[in-house]
């Protein structure tokens, strides 16, 4: 089954089995795309048991991904990668547009409503032990219909 | 007597006031010299091109990059609801989308991206080392800014959106945050000569 399949039912909510925080992740979802734009974001709460930091991201889609903070200035879009991403013990982390996100760049293909991305999520709690968390996002269309 | 003749120059008053209120959603930037300077610039196609080839259309200009994640291609699709909204008045606005990366934005990616938007939109560019220039005479904020990895990097730019009169003179920025219909009725506004 391609990463691309459609018609996967993505995981809503997903709790890591290992002996490590529990670390879970809602309603992951990333903006799609059209042809020629190279880059995108990728959207979710995640939620650890204890404190931890989100420090790195890896998807079969896109050959970079990073942790991105955004902000506006006045008129000016910023965006910046961040080393790690806190995750407090027991508080929601909430991704979003417009905020802190995963940026899907180098994107390999465009991504259309109903495509699955497949997401490695890498946690290091306080003793540095790292644990990985397997997401499936679902793609969301550009803008929502306006009409 | 005297008191309706008081009334009716305060009803004239008022009504010239009104006239003279902005009757527009955007900043109105008319005066300023946006465009101005700007250096030689091509087209999605590779053609040769200068803002003033536009002149006769009421004119949209957005700054971006095609690695732009969310505020470029959102407001592109806003302007293609804006076209939607428009109707046969679609024909005299032109949205010119300006790509401050032109290094990583070849004419080919600009086409197909614009392409997957509306038929219309145009991708501009200037050669790398005028970028700034290009933005600089847009009034545009632009910075590079190095990404996590050697040779990554991402821009911060302005998401307000120029627009220029069918005479070619800036008249209003747009910020963000309005909606299709609200810059519908602007250029509406602008083509009947306001």
């Amino acid at each position: 089954m391609t990463p691309f399949a459609r018609g996967i039912p993505f995981a809503l909510f997903l709790i890591s089995t290992s002996l490590f925080a529990d670390v879970g992740v809602i309603g992951p979802w990333v903006r799609g795309t059209v042809a020629g734009q190279g880059a995108t974001g990728a959207f979710m709460s995640i939620r650890s048991s204890e404190d931890a930091v989100l420090i790195e991201a890896r998807s079969p889609v896109a050959a970079l991904v990073e942790i991105h903070a955004m902000s506006r200035e006045g008129s000016v879009m910023k965006m910046r990668a961040l080393p790690g991403l806190d995750l407090p013990a027991g508080k929601t982390v909430e991704l979003r547009p417009g905020g802190n996100h995963i940026m899907l760049m180098e994107l390999k293909k465009p991504l259309g409503r109903g495509d699955i991305v497949p997401l490695t999520l890498v946690v290091e709690g306080r003793d540095k032990k790292k644990q990985t968390i397997e997401v499936k996002a679902e793609v969301r269309p550009l803008v929502e219909s306006a009409h | 007597m005297i008191l309706k003749r008081v009334i009716t120059v305060l009803a004239l008053l008022l009504c010239s006031a009104a006239a003279l209120a902005a009757p527009f959603n955007g900043t109105v930037v008319t005066g300023r010299e946006f465009g101005r300077g700007a250096p030689p610039l091509w087209d999605h196609h590779g053609q040769p091109r200068h803002l003033g080839d536009f002149n006769g259309k009421v004119v949209l200009v957005f700054v971006g990059f095609l690695n732009c994640a969310s505020y470029c291609p959102i407001t592109l699709a806003k302007f293609r609801q804006v076209m939607d909204m428009l109707g046969d008045d679609a024909g005299r606005v032109q949205v010119l989308y300006v790509t401050l990366d032109p290094e990583r934005d070849t004419p080919d990616r600009l086409k197909s991206y614009l392409g997957a938007f509306h038929p219309s939109f145009v991708g501009l560019y200037a050669q790398p080392d005028q970028t700034p220039d290009l933005a600089k005479s847009l009034g545009a904020h632009f910075q590079k800014v190095p990404g996590s990895k050697a040779g990554s990097y991402t821009i911060d730019h302005s998401v307000d959106t120029l627009v220029f009169d069918v005479q070619g003179r800036p008249r209003l920025v747009l910020p963000d945050e309005l909606g299709p219909r609200q810059i519908a009725d602007d250029l509406r506004s602008l083509l009947r000569g306001l």
